[in-house]
């Protein structure tokens, strides 16, 4: 994308309030992954030191949203859990993009059996439920969050690779294509500067939603155990562990379970304006 | 002649992603009964966003401002329920693609018996009963075939002339026919040209022709107005026009497109059409004219009557002619 | 003067299936035997209403189809012949001008590197220098280098589209409705800049189009195309002023004039009906449905080519008949 076209579409995600919440929360987000051991109130109880003092006490001063079962400061392991989600989020959507991408740019430039077996392979891919086959693998390789983020980039990149493709079969049709290839320009390049910058704002979108989901999916396998492990601070498995004590310690599950809501919510916010932006038949509408 | 309807000091403007789009710039305009009024000019010189301002059917990201008077009313002030009555029925539009107006999963008995049935409070046969006469009204061979056709089994003349019958369905006092033959075949256009035109002696409407095509419009129209870059730069009859030519930019249009009948030499107007975004100040034309004079980058000119047949918007002119 | 290219019953069928469960392939004949030479240096227009195949022939002369029969010369060497891996060299000389400008450029690329992409492949050594020279001879200039396709008008994509063609020196340009999508101001610029740059470097055109007004202008020879098939091909002045076929002569007369004054002179005579499906061509001559001249001749047989005058062929069984 042009600098100033990137300049232009962040000046209007910020007038629009909605893609504004949206970005302030995942900037608060990522300076509160980024400073987690200042942030936090008591960091040692964050990377797991048990307080079993102050077990399960309610907010206070002291203890902004309580403490858990092993009397550990609820606040700071939902800061510490900030760094894991990122991660969790990078990671997964990252390995998906670059598996996916090259993948749908040689199915939709080539066409043909290429096409055919990449497309077919992405269709078993696809006709699991994505979660259940992130947990097939998942249990296949065992617990632990490397393995959780293998396993859910897996059952992740056929999506990016339908997406681009599509692009990809419209884009090589297009008169520029056409005069590359008849002034002797190679596939590749031609891949690489004509097919792949015009397919990839739909991507861009996609990938920016899915973070929001992608930390949602993990959350899910560390709630049933199989993702990241005790006692590190994860908002899936503090849900997961809180789940027990919610009618009588509510904050214990809840503190961390908003901080997945919230951050799934503001993806999804910047991801639907992007898409709003980066659609030239949306575009004019806009400010 | 009597007034039908007459556009005052219309302004338009459009929020876009890009900024404000100062799209018209104070238009004005006056179509009489029974005439054919033709409207050209380049791309986004506002002519066809003229023709929606009159139907009111602009999108929600622009700003109106002036006054259009269609019997006796100002359209602009007309609240949506008013200008339901209006549009359709006293003023019918036609587009360039007729695809785009026709439902393509119903068949044109559906879509055609629908809107009589909607607008005359008729039963569905004598609704399909009118719908065949129309058809034949517009000179559509085998009309029953095409009642029981689909939009993508007609071509593309065959759809036009169904928008055209769907237009005339309720007598309407003002047809505007925008670009309705761009992309049509010339021996197509000629037939739907000629076909209006009829259509027009029988049920005596007055037609709002938008065109970039000056070979169209010297072959349809009555009298003509050219715009540019959201002005109104030139309103005369059509043979004045073409014979004396007075703003620098209809010169310029006449002398760059290329006569069927001998090879002349073209002469290019300079440049290119202004945007929007940021037009240029004073008399818009004025980047592009031959014939710039200080005062022109300054202040806009009026649109001047310098005969009763002639009026022209430029400074070359002064005013009127008698001062 | 000498030959540059020709093509010889050029023929280029489309396979395909009648429905989704029909096993049956039929064949829409785009291009169904087309036979015509160009000397070095001149402008060969290929005029046709939609359908007519003439933009087929162009593409399918490039290569970009591969022809279903027939041959194609190019400086006296058959190119079907050569296997495409080889064709690089060959094709590079042969390059094309696009209808719609903004298509033909990646919307993500510079100005600079649009044009300077295949002049990396030549292995050119200054670039810059390079790209600059061709953007002046199309009328652009430094300040347009690195600006994106977007942000420039379509007058001036179009010259990009131009410059890029230039740096490969081709010697053959099939240009495809170049200024079909371009404002009439600007149509005059781009056919100015076409007329030049081929007295400077000596280029043969195949200029596409439907527009008779600018074919007119731009060609030396004309072609006119129904249904796959030349009609009637000879000199401009052999086309525009002595047209020996029905379809011509109704072609011509269906063109708009730009002068009002002329429409009272003409007498009014519009082409019926319209151009039937290439999917199910009429037998004998493919004009028949609509010609007023067609006798039962027509219907059987197809016409052969007479050459009425020195260069002036027509296909038509009356075409010595018809006054």
């Amino acid at each position: 994308m042009k600098k100033d076209e990137i300049i232009r579409v962040l000046k209007i995600m910020i007038r629009n309030k909605l893609s504004l919440l949206g970005i302030i929360i995942i900037l608060i987000l990522v300076v509160t992954a980024i400073f987690a051991p200042f942030l936090a109130p008591y960091p040692k109880q964050a990377e797991g030191q048990p307080n079993l003092e102050e077990k399960l006490q309610p907010p206070s001063s002291k203890h902004w949203f309580g403490t858990d079962y092993m009397g550990r400061d609820v606040l700071s392991r939902v800061i510490y859990g900030a760094r894991i989600s990122l991660l969790v989020a990078i990671t997964v959507v990252g390995l998906g993009l670059l598996i996916g991408v090259p993948l749908g740019l040689l199915a939709g430039y080539k066409g043909g059996a290429v096409d055919a077996v990449i497309m077919r392979t992405t269709d078993i891919f696809l006709s699991f439920p994505p979660l259940l086959l992130a947990l097939l693998i998942s249990v296949t390789l065992g617990r632990g969050l490397v393995n959780a983020i293998i396993a859910l980039a897996v059952s992740w990149w056929p999506w990016y690779t339908r997406l681009i493709r599509g692009m990809a079969v419209s884009i090589k049709e297009k008169p520029y294509v056409e005069v590359a290839k008849t002034m002797g320009v190679s596939n590749l390049k031609i891949i690489a500067r004509h097919i792949l910058p015009n397919a990839i704002s739909p991507v861009i979108v996609q990938g920016t939603m899915d973070m929001g989901s992608a930390i949602l999916e993990a959350s899910a396998l560390s709630f049933l155990g199989l993702g990241v492990q005790p006692p590190t601070a994860d908002w899936g498995l503090m849900v997961s562990q809180g789940k027990d004590y919610l009618l009588n310690y509510w904050w214990y599950p809840t503190f961390p379970g908003l901080a997945i809501f919230i951050t799934v919510i503001a993806f999804n916010l910047v991801g639907d304006t992007l898409r709003e932006i980066l659609d030239p038949r949306l575009r004019r509408r806009y400010l | 002649m009597k007034e039908l309807l007459s556009i005052q000091d219309l302004h338009l403007n459009f929020r876009t992603f890009w900024g404000m789009a100062y799209v018209l710039d104070g238009v004005n305009l006056t179509i009489y009964e029974d005439e054919v009024f033709g409207l050209v000019g380049e791309t986004g010189c506002g002519k066809s966003v003229t023709s929606m301002s009159i139907l009111k059917l602009l999108p929600s990201n622009a700003e109106v401002s002036g006054k259009i008077i269609f019997e006796g009313k100002n359209l602009l002030e007309l609240s949506e329920k008013e200008m339901k009555k209006i549009r359709g029925r006293k003023i019918s539009m036609v587009f360039q693609d007729p695809m785009s107006s026709l439902n393509p999963l119903f068949k044109i008995k559906a879509q055609m018996s629908d809107v009589i049935k909607l607008h005359h409070n008729i039963s569905k046969e004598e609704a399909l009963k009118k719908a065949k006469e129309l058809l034949k009204a517009v000179n559509l061979p085998d009309p029953d075939r095409i009642l029981e056709s689909y939009p993508h089994q007609l071509s593309g003349g065959m759809r036009q002339r169904v928008m055209i019958a769907l237009a005339l369905s309720f007598n309407p006092s003002l047809l505007i026919a925008d670009e309705p033959t761009t992309a049509l075949d010339v021996t197509i256009q000629k037939q739907i040209l000629d076909l209006i035109l009829e259509l027009k002696e029988q049920y005596h409407f007055s037609v709002l022709l938008i065109t970039h095509d000056l070979g169209v419009v010297a072959e349809t129209c009555d009298r003509v107005g050219v715009m540019y870059a959201g002005n109104m730069v030139e309103i005369a009859d059509v043979e004045e026009l073409f014979e004396n030519p007075m703003h620098p930019y209809t010169q310029g249009l006449l002398s760059a497109i290329p006569d069927p009948r001998y090879k002349k030499p073209l002469k290019p107007l300079r440049g290119n059409v202004p945007s929007l975004l940021d037009p240029p100040k004073g008399c818009r034309f004025h980047p592009r004219c031959d014939f710039m004079m200080p005062v022109c980058k300054n202040k806009k000119p009026p649109l001047v009557e310098y005969s009763k047949t002639h009026y022209v918007a430029c400074h070359l002119y002064g005013g009127n002619k008698n001062e | 003067m000498s030959e540059l290219v020709k093509v010889e019953n050029l023929k280029k069928y489309f396979p395909f299936k009648e429905g989704i469960f029909s096993r049956k392939v039929r064949y829409l004949k785009a291009v169904d035997g087309v036979t015509f030479s160009m000397e070095k240096g001149e402008t060969l227009a290929l005029v046709g209403e939609t359908g007519s195949g003439k933009t087929t022939t162009g593409r399918t002369m490039l290569r970009l189809y591969e022809p279903t029969d027939g041959k194609i010369y190019f400086e006296g060497k058959d190119i079907t012949k050569i296997p495409l891996r080889k064709f690089k060299k060959t094709r590079v000389q042969m390059q094309m001008i696009y209808q719609d400008p903004y298509s033909s450029l990646n919307p993500r690329m510079s100005i600079f590197n649009i044009i300077a992409e295949p002049l990396r492949e030549l292995k050119y050594g200054n670039l810059e220098e390079k790209v600059l020279s061709l953007l002046e001879s199309v009328g652009l200039r430094k300040e347009h280098m690195y600006k994106y396709p977007d942000e420039i008008s379509g007058g001036q994509q179009q010259r990009v589209a131009i410059a890029r063609a230039l740096g490969v020196n081709p010697k053959f340009l099939v240009l495809d409705e170049p200024t079909s999508a371009l404002d009439v101001s600007v149509q005059a610029q781009i056919l100015n800049l076409l007329e030049n740059l081929q007295k400077e470097k000596g280029f043969t055109y195949l200029f596409i189009s439907h527009d008779l007004s600018v074919v007119r202008y731009i060609s030396q020879r004309v072609a006119i195309m129904y249904l796959g098939k030349i009609m009637e091909i000879g000199s401009v002045e052999q086309i525009f002023e002595s047209p020996q076929h029905p379809y011509t002569k109704l072609l011509l007369q269906s063109v708009p004039i730009p002068d009002p004054k002329d429409k009272k002179k003409r007498k009014k005579l519009i082409l019926p009906g319209e151009i039937p499906s290439p999917l199910n061509p009429p037998s004998g001559c493919p004009f028949h449905t609509r010609c007023p001249y067609a006798k039962e001749i027509c219907k059987e047989k197809e016409p052969e080519y007479v050459e009425v005058e020195r260069g002036h062929l027509v296909k038509c069984h009356f075409a010595e008949v018809i006054k």
